[in-house]
């Protein structure tokens, strides 16, 4: 890592925490300036975080896709960003930044905790179809994650709907319908992103093993994630599917996004295989 | 029977069930131990230990499944129900159905006229018929979703045309030795179609280069071929035609020459090998005609730390081989042998005379990528006009101090509805301002 990088890093990371913690104690002890006072945090860690990722690509001169350290680094700030797009729809972004907060740090800290090296682009990845392939990956991926967690709050709403305390949920979540079509939304941008990302990768491919298309596992996973935000879509415009069962499909969903994407290190399929004297 | 095979197939639920079932399929097809891929013996155990799963494996398994006909049943299903449902909708033209409905009304002074005026001005194509005002916007989306069917279509197309058409095969080079391309040529032919029309060039490794950063990082591997006589250089990623066909470097390894007598004085070996191996690993080539056997194992950048030995880097600055001869299993002895040095090594005398590179490199042809391209970039035209344009549509009464609004749109109420609540604003506040 370059120290400069590594500055910029660390410090996103403590304001995230700080943000983190600020919009926890605000919630518990009904505190509005902590709330303002960690968007800003929330605002400020993802510019740091733009620029250690600038930084990185500028020292290592390539767009930083290689490794598990870069893709965390990348992801974590995805989720960020999302945050920071979404939570313009929650009242004062707090339950939304409960879950993704926890979830950017943990991304970053897994990959600051693997080696940060700065290495050249392998020879694999010396191709332009290659960004267009990992920027909208991340898009598609972060949309989706913010599909799934919106459902998820929507399910938490209506339970909460009709009960005691029903105000203090109201006081932090948009309304049903609202978050209805957040959901719909991210589904939509994210499904979008995901075929350009598909096709980037198999023009891609062509180059590299001379097929566009292989079922190789990681091929195969990311077509079932586009088919699945598919089905999603179908059901809530054609069959008109709405509320909870709709959001129960989101929330679903996105498992299979996270098996592909962890799939990454663990499956033996062709992407993990690089160019080596063999 | 048609009929009914039609309405079925134009069913929309029809279709979420055909995808639930691809999705189904797909995920088990993953999920599955792939018993071709493993050894017979593992298959063997995985049949003893669990018969059913290796049944389902055997069928479903992602491999077995793509290869079999009866799943082509289910993208054929696929594609007619996309392409009936294309059809009658393209015939049908856009429709206002689904959806979502919207009522709002508000006191308001303007006429139909001026709120005519008013919705014009922010882009709604507006029809009067009396004192009722239709307004639209973004029908055109529509359009979009028939864009992204066909688009769909058409990955059903390229697959086709992939099929019928697609060379895929590897084609091994040794640095030195030209390679006249033809069907005997190829170590292994994926996919077949097109070798006639493969042109017979002579393929020539005339050099291989690789390059690392700091002796560590890979950096680039280029192929350096002479394809009848001319020069072509194939980085990884960046491959070269010949005629229709593509060659593009996929692996590559060393290639040391040995001289090798034997104990009476009698030349037994003098080639260039194919070794497959990484810095440090291990590979083996018998001696035809004789019982032995050697195991090597490459130090491209041979170091000593005490009494351990390696690989500074994994570049051939000083290459070594550590071989270990066998005969008939039996070990016969073992030792070091630095590039163009001489070693009698377990009764052989070995002299290690060059190192050269191999090139695996793969040697395709694919028609279908363009169209699969060109349904990748339908698909993301269509969706985005679909859902870009907001397909929405006002009926608009006004008289008498009132307004009122009964608005359908296709997605996104919620913006939808603040738009109409500012269009009753608008109303309210009386005056329609053109520049606001
Ligand atoms: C199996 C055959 C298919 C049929 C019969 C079909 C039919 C339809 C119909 C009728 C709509 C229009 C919804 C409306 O305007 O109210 C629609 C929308 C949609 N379909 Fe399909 N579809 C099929 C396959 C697919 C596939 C394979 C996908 C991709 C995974 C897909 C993704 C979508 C999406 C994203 C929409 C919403 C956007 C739009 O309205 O165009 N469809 N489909």
């Amino acid at each position: 890592m370059n120290p400069v990088e590594g500055f910029l890093l660390w410090s996103s990371i403590f304001v995230l925490l700080f943000a983190f913690f600020g919009y926890l104690t605000g919630t518990v002890f009904k505190k509005e300036r902590l709330f303002t006072i960690s968007h800003r945090g929330t605002l400020a860690a993802c510019v740091l975080m733009a620029a250690a990722i600038g930084v990185r690509w500028i020292a290592t001169g390539h767009i930083p896709v290689m490794g598990t350290y870069e893709n965390s680094l990348v992801g974590a700030w995805t989720v960020v960003v999302g945050l920071v797009v979404a939570g313009r729809y929650f009242p004062r972004g707090t339950l939304l930044s409960l879950v993704l907060l926890p979830l950017a740090l943990l991304i970053v800290g897994n990959g600051i905790m693997t080696n940060a090296v700065l290495a050249p682009l392998e020879p694999p990845y010396q191709s332009p179809w290659l960004y267009v392939h990992v920027l909208f990956a991340w898009f598609a991926f972060g949309a989706y994650l913010l599909a799934s967690t919106v459902g998820g709050l929507y399910l938490v709403r209506s339970r909460a709907e009709g009960r005691d305390g029903v105000e203090r949920i109201r006081e932090f979540l948009p309304p049903l319908r609202k978050l209805d079509e957040i959901c719909l939304r991210f589904i939509i941008f994210g499904f979008i992103t995901d075929a350009v990302m598909i096709g980037a990768g198999a023009i891609w491919a062509r180059g590299l093993w001379g097929r566009y298309w292989g079922w190789d596992p990681i091929e195969t996973w990311s077509l079932i994630s586009w088919l699945t935000y598919g089905i999603n879509l179908h059901l809530r415009l054609t069959l008109g599917w709405k509320g909870k069962k709709a959001a129960w499909v989101a929330l679903l969903s996105f498992v299979g996004i996270l098996i592909s994407f962890f799939g990454f290190g663990l499956v033996e399929g062709v992407h993990t295989q690089i160019m080596k004297p063999r | 029977m048609l009929d009914k095979a039609i309405h079925i197939l134009l069913s929309r639920k029809f279709a979420v069930e055909l995808l639930v079932i691809m999705v189904v399929l797909l995920i088990l097809g993953t999920s599955l131990p792939d018993i071709s891929g493993m050894t017979p013996r593992e298959a063997e155990t995985l049949q003893a230990a669990k018969p059913l799963l290796f049944r389902i494996s055997a069928a479903l398994q992602l491999q077995s499944l793509i290869a079999s006909p009866y799943f082509l049943i289910l993208p054929l299903l696929i594609f007619l129900s996309t392409a009936a449902c294309t059809a009658r909708r393209s015939r049908s033209g856009a429709r206002k159905e689904g959806g979502f409905l919207h009522e709002a009304s508000g006191a308001s002074d303007m006429g139909p006229e001026e709120i005519g005026a008013l919705l014009a001005s922010e882009r709604w194509r507006v029809t009067r018929s009396g004192d009722s005002i239709t307004a639209d916007k973004g029908s055109f989306g529509f359009w979009g979703s028939i864009v992204f069917h066909l688009g769909l279509l058409l990955i059903f197309v390229a697959v086709v045309i992939s099929s019928l058409t697609q060379f895929n095969a590897e084609l091994l080079l040794t640095e030195g030795f030209p390679v006249r391309l033809g069907r005997d040529t190829f170590v292994k032919i994926y996919k077949g179609n097109g070798l006639a029309s493969l042109p017979p060039a002579t393929v020539l490794l005339r050099k291989f280069t690789s390059e690392y950063e700091n002796d560590v990082y890979e950096k680039d591997f280029a192929a350096h071929l002479l394809i009848d006589g001319k020069e072509r250089e194939v980085h990884v990623n960046r491959p070269a035609d010949i005629g229709d066909f593509q060659i593009a470097l996929h692996r590559f390894g060393f290639a040391p020459s040995f001289r090798i007598t034997d104990s009476t004085g009698k030349e037994i070996l003098n080639a260039t090998i194919n070794l497959v191996l990484a810095g440090g690993q291990e590979d083996s080539f018998r001696i035809p005609g004789t019982p032995y056997e050697v195991q090597a194992r490459f130090f491209p950048d041979f170091a000593t730390e005490g009494k351990r030995i390696g690989s500074r880097t994994p570049v051939p600055n000083n290459p070594v081989f550590l071989l270990r001869v066998t005969e008939q299993g039996r070990e016969m002895g073992e030792g070091l042998i630095g590039l163009n040095r001489t070693e009698t090594i377990g009764g052989l005398t070995i002299t290690f005379d060059g190192l050269n590179y191999w090139a695996d490199m793969i040697v395709s042809r694919d028609y279908g990528l363009w169209f699969f391209a060109g349904s990748v970039f339908l698909i993301v035209l269509g969706l985005a006009v679909r859902f870009g344009l907001s397909d929405k549509q006002l009926v608009v009464t006004a008289g008498e101090g009132r307004i009122s609004i009964r608005g359908w749109c296709k997605y996104y109420p919620m913006f939808f509805e603040d738009q109409v609540q500012r269009i009753i604003d608008k109303a309210a506040a009386g005056k329609y301002n053109s520049t606001s």
